[in-house]
């Protein structure tokens, strides 16, 4: 795989001990021939195992992509029937509004009664041939 | 190492192709193991995994690769990528499990002769990025040229040659304790 002027990178003085110690402390040991013939059985059996085809693959990630989402959503609903916490809050604050808006419009418009505006003989007309 | 396709097959091509991975294999395995080890931060059953994997995708490759060079090549970088993705699956697992998410090292026993050195040093290197590591072990561990290393990682040599000067000046300055003040190494 070496290519020719393509040398190993040799470090000098400190860089080189200090990479030297480091490549020393930092492996494991030599495989023993049992270890050696234990992973030759690993791989041996490896290419034994049935392969997953490839066509599977495709639908085996849209399946864990659907469960992750709705993982995700169902954190977010609660139970059926029972309104979660946003949804409270929605009902909660359209009272609310229902409460002000409506109310204050039905206020509104009892202030605009239109008999208070009309005129002393014109109620007395109305008293009269409405009422009486 | 005969797998049973070549026995049930019985043709020449394959007795071929299993001596040529049984040689494969064989030149390879304890490199290979070495540098997984290396890359996953010291735990020796995902260096073992990792590896056995890597040969898997290798065979079934082979046949692909007339010259072994370049199915060195290739494996080596397969062998790369596994690694990653366990020190990825790794560090999900570890958030899921209400960890920092972090890459802690791995609790099995430490074979180096010098525990507390090898896990300081496998701490280190897991704190450098991941180009950074990779380069690192790639050429200052394991010997191999920036080249081939490049051709590895999928970097050009520049790049290589960066990654491998910011994480020499990282791993000095983290483990700055191993080199004498006259700026020997501490024997």
């Amino acid at each position: 795989m070496t290519s020719p002027g393509d040398e190993r990178v040799r470090l000098d003085g400190a860089e080189g001990d200090f990479v030297e110690r480091l490549a020393a402390a930092y492996a494991p040991p030599p495989m023993t021939a049992g270890e050696r013939a234990a992973f030759d059985e690993g791989v041996r059996s490896r290419l034994e195992r049935p392969r997953l085809r490839r066509p599977l693959i495709p639908a085996i990630a849209a399946a864990a992509a659907a469960t992750l989402l709705w993982f995700a959503i169902s954190d977010s609903i609660g139970p059926r029937g029972v309104p979660g916490e946003e949804e409270v809050e929605a009902v909660v604050a359209s009272s609310w509004e229902d409460e002000l808006f409506l109310s204050s419009d039905l206020d509104a418009s009892e202030d605009r009664d239109e008999s208070e505006a009309l005129p002393g003989d014109y109620l007395a007309i109305a008293g009269a041939f409405l009422d009486g | 190492m005969v797998t049973g396709a070549a026995a049930a097959g019985g043709s020449i091509a394959a007795a071929n192709l299993e001596q040529r991975f049984t040689v494969f294999v064989a030149t390879h395995r304890e490199r290979a193991r070495r540098l997984a080890w290396r890359l996953v931060g010291g735990d020796a059953a995902a260096a073992e995994d990792v590896t056995q994997e890597a040969f898997v995708k290798a065979y079934r490759a082979l046949g692909r690769f007339r010259e072994d060079s370049k199915l060195e090549t290739w494996f080596y970088r397969i062998l790369v990528r596994q690694a990653h993705n366990h020190r990825r699956w790794r560090a999900v697992r570890l958030r899921w499990s209400g960890g920092s998410g972090g890459e802690a090292p791995d609790p099995s026993p430490w074979p180096a002769r010098d525990p507390g050195l090898g896990r300081r040093i496998a701490e280190a290197l897991g704190r450098l990025t991941r180009r950074q590591r990779e380069a690192f072990i790639l050429v200052h561990l394991e010997g191999f040229t920036v080249r081939e290393s490049a051709e590895l990682l999928g970097k050009p040599t520049g790049t290589v040659k960066s990654h491998l000067h910011r994480a020499l000046r990282k791993l000095r300055a983290e483990l700055a304790d191993l080199q004498d003040v006259d700026g020997g190494c501490r024997k």
